[in-house]
């Protein structure tokens, strides 16, 4: 994937201009319709709007703020409807609403799982000619439009949020337990938990019984597979037939039976493992930048992002990490193009620069727009630090959300806690995986 | 006579056509929401659905093939009977004797038949986030092995594959248990006091009464409800299941119920689910004629 936060020479080296004059650079670009927003329209239908970022979510907070907004500027009235929780929850809720004829005017979800199918079910439609007429086209990076085009070619929805998935080390703790630097082997990850258990402080925290787990899983069988091979096993599975697979799932096993995770990982969810890092506890954890506003000061000043460390045999040369330009993009329903001028406007609005970059700064939303340079001065530390540092040190891994099919991933947590638990032979695992893929089959 | 038979029979009719349009709506209402939905369960079941806004398309037998031959089809067939087998005559015979107990009115009996009958009144999910707690890792069932020196018995209880599903089965028999005996109880209270002070006087002990007294005279009552903890349990395990373990981990904690709506719901295969749904249905009108056959009175 393209980042659109590149460093440049100058914030290399002087660290501090990074949190002073930040050039983030890309963080929106100039829509075709800035300052050209169509008169208040007081009289027109409201706009209806389904989002998956819950109301008390840094990004649902953002939203809701960008919505106010956009009453004020254009008179119109905004309607939201909130289904947080899994992005699975609003695709039903979409559904279902679709169903009784009341589907709302635009959704906020991932292009992926039933998303995929919604131009062709009817649902939604595909937004190539508007993207072009609003001149969206030169606003959003084009390969952030690929990840949301469907195998017709067409583009199902507007992208409008990437993420950074790395691996948190809090220092601090890494310190106390005599580690001088962040792990980049996992002979050293070994070695590090090792000490970490000797001064009885908690390794890496996972949540072993859902998709965090997953993902750290995937990722970790990822060491031995390179980009055609990765998105290949993703999208087919056949992990016991796969001699490199079998070799990522050697290496789970080895690095659970080694106790580089929590105790009784496999019965730990994402939540307890945010938790287990964030009060200070475990030394390690996984997770995207999503999490970055629920961290508490303390914790974000002594955490360093990284990869997954690699083996010595690894395909890669640098830890591993997830990016995507699939987080959260706009679908325009059946109704949305009875209400089009009105999502016009608002879809506008939302590719603004104040826009993008209000999202970037306080919802640490990652923009996937064409970098042209804007000062996000104020951005989270973390967030900049995952935008700006992590890039450098870590090989980026096919994202499984953009390749694994909808009917499996869910079900994959399951097999997957299977790894993740003691004493469990890699034959055991590898027939729960491929028995997952192959009942969606 | 000739008359009186030709009055009589108008007299049937008429009759009819009264009970005809009396019972028409429940016939209506029965052939809407009960028998449409059993005919569109096996037509579904014969089509390749994607979800509910997409088109099907009749792929026949085909659709069974391919679900008889997926072994997490079968692992939640065979989740389905254990949990049968263990939950609901453990919940019936401990709810009966339980029941026993309460009849006999020990001192308390009205808290007794309160804290008897909470489990009914708790939600699903909010005793789904008690046993969480409880089973969880470090939660208060480890905790209290810990607590007397067990360690060594600790376990993730909900995520360990040996372990998962009976610790499913152990909250549907916590949930049962209670609601069952304060059920039998009722009809048991109406058994005449003088039958066991007769078998008292026989030297009858409670073991006695409460099997070839109690047990005899409600048989009928016990039957029907271990067919309905039977279907309770066959066709509701769904939710308890997506709220604590989502099957896992690996299949150890799917049942068929649990996987026609995992199918339908998280899995985009509405057919696939609708086969489950169809083997579901056999299972409980198999189960439902044994237990009419076991506890039909010999009377």
């Amino acid at each position: 994937m393209q980042t659109i936060f590149t460093r440049t020479p100058k914030l290399l080296a002087v660290s501090a201009v990074i949190t002073a004059s930040m050039v983030l650079t890309g963080c929106a670009a100039e829509t075709a319709t800035d300052g050209a927003a169509s008169a208040p329209a007081a009289n027109d239908a409201p706009l209806t709007i389904l989002s998956q970022w819950g109301a008390s979510d840094a990004e649902g907070l953002v939203l809701a703020e960008t919505i106010a907004a956009f009453e004020l500027e254009t008179g119109r009235t905004v309607e939201l409807t909130v289904v947080a929780g899994e992005g699975s929850d609003a695709k039903r809720t979409f559904e279902a609403t679709v169903l009784a004829g009341s589907e709302p005017d635009l959704i906020f979800t991932n292009m992926y799982s039933s998303t995929v199918n919604w131009v062709d079910d009817g649902a939604a439609v595909a937004v190539d000619q508007y993207l072009t007429a609003w001149g969206l086209d030169s606003v959003i990076q084009p390969s952030a439009l690929d990840v949301w085009r469907g195998s017709d070619g067409a583009i199902r929805g507007f992208p409008y949020s990437g993420l950074q998935w790395p691996v948190w080390y809090n220092t601090n703790l890494l310190e106390q337990a005599g580690v001088a630097a962040v792990p980049k082997t996992t002979d050293e990850l070994i070695a590090a938990v090792k000490k970490l258990s000797a001064a009885n402080i908690q390794p890496f925290a996972i949540g072993g019984n859902d998709w965090s787990g997953t993902k750290l899983f995937m990722q970790m069988v990822q060491n031995y597979l390179d980009d055609d091979a990765s998105k290949e096993l993703l999208t087919n599975g056949g992990y016991c037939a796969n001699p490199d697979a079998m070799k990522g799932v050697d290496l789970v096993i080895d690095l659970v039976n080694q106790d580089v995770f929590l105790e009784d990982s496999q019965g730990l969810s994402y939540d307890q493992m945010v938790a287990s890092y964030t009060t200070g506890q475990a030394a390690i954890m996984y997770t995207g930048q999503w999490a970055f506003a629920a961290v508490p000061e303390e914790i974000v000043s002594v955490t360093e992002f990284g990869g997954f460390p690699i083996s010595s045999d690894s395909v890669w040369s640098k830890p591993t990490a997830y990016n995507s330009q699939n987080g959260v993009g706009i679908s325009i329903s059946q109704n949305g193009v009875k209400n089009i001028a009105a999502v016009e406007e608002f879809v506008k609005f939302m590719f603004q620069k104040s826009t993008v970059s209000n999202f970037a700064v306080n919802a640490n939303v990652i923009p996937v727009v064409i970098p042209t340079g804007v000062d996000a001065t104020g951005a989270d530390t973390l967030f900049v630090q995952s935008v700006t540092a992590l890039p450098e040190i870590v090989s980026y891994i096919p994202m499984p959300d953009d390749y694994v099919p909808g009917a499996v991933i869910n079900a994959l947590n399951g097999a997957v806690s299977l790894a993740f638990t003691k004493g469990n032979d890699r034959l055991t695992v590898c027939s729960a995986l491929d028995a997952v893929y192959n009942s969606a089959k | 006579m000739v008359l009186a038979a030709v009055t009589r029979s108008k007299r049937r009719k008429r009759n009819g056509s009264g009970l005809l349009i009396f019972s028409l709506p429940a016939v209506i209402w029965f052939a809407t929401f009960m028998i449409y939905p059993l005919f569109s369960m096996l037509y579904l079941s014969l089509t390749d659905w994607r979800s509910l806004i997409s088109s099907q398309s009749f792929v026949g037998f085909a659709q069974y093939a391919k679900v008889f031959a997926d072994p997490i089809f079968w692992s939640a067939f065979q989740n389905t009977l254990l949990q049968l087998v263990i939950a609901v005559p453990t919940m019936t015979f401990l709810g009966f004797m339980l029941a026993y107990y309460l009849t006999l009115k020990p001192v308390g009996v009205t808290l007794l038949r309160i804290v008897c009958f909470t489990p009914a009144l708790m939600s699903l999910s909010a005793k789904s986030i008690m046993f969480f707690g409880a089973f969880a890792p470090d939660g208060l069932i480890n905790g209290l092995l810990r607590s007397v020196g067990l360690d060594s018995l600790t376990n993730a209880w909900l995520a360990s594959e040996s372990t998962a599903l009976y610790s499913i089965i152990a909250i549907d028999i916590w949930s049962g248990i209670g609601f069952t005996a304060v059920l039998l109880a009722v009809r048991m209270s109406g058994i005449s006091p003088e039958i066991f002070e007769a078998a008292e006087i026989d030297g009858a002990g409670h073991w006695r009464k409460m099997w070839r007294i109690s047990y005899p005279v409600s048989k009928d009552y016990f039957g029907g409800l271990f067919m309905l903890q039977f279907l309770w349990t066959a066709f509701n395990s769904a939710a308890l299941i997506l709220l604590l373990t989502r099957g896992g981990p690996g299949t150890s904690t799917y049942t068929l119920s649990y996987l026609m709506y995992s199918k339908a719901f998280v899995g985009q295969s509405i057919g696939y689910s609708q086969v489950v749904g169809v083997s579901l249905f056999v299972l409980g009108l198999f189960g439902m004629w044994a237990i009419r056959r076991t506890f039909r009175s010999v009377v």
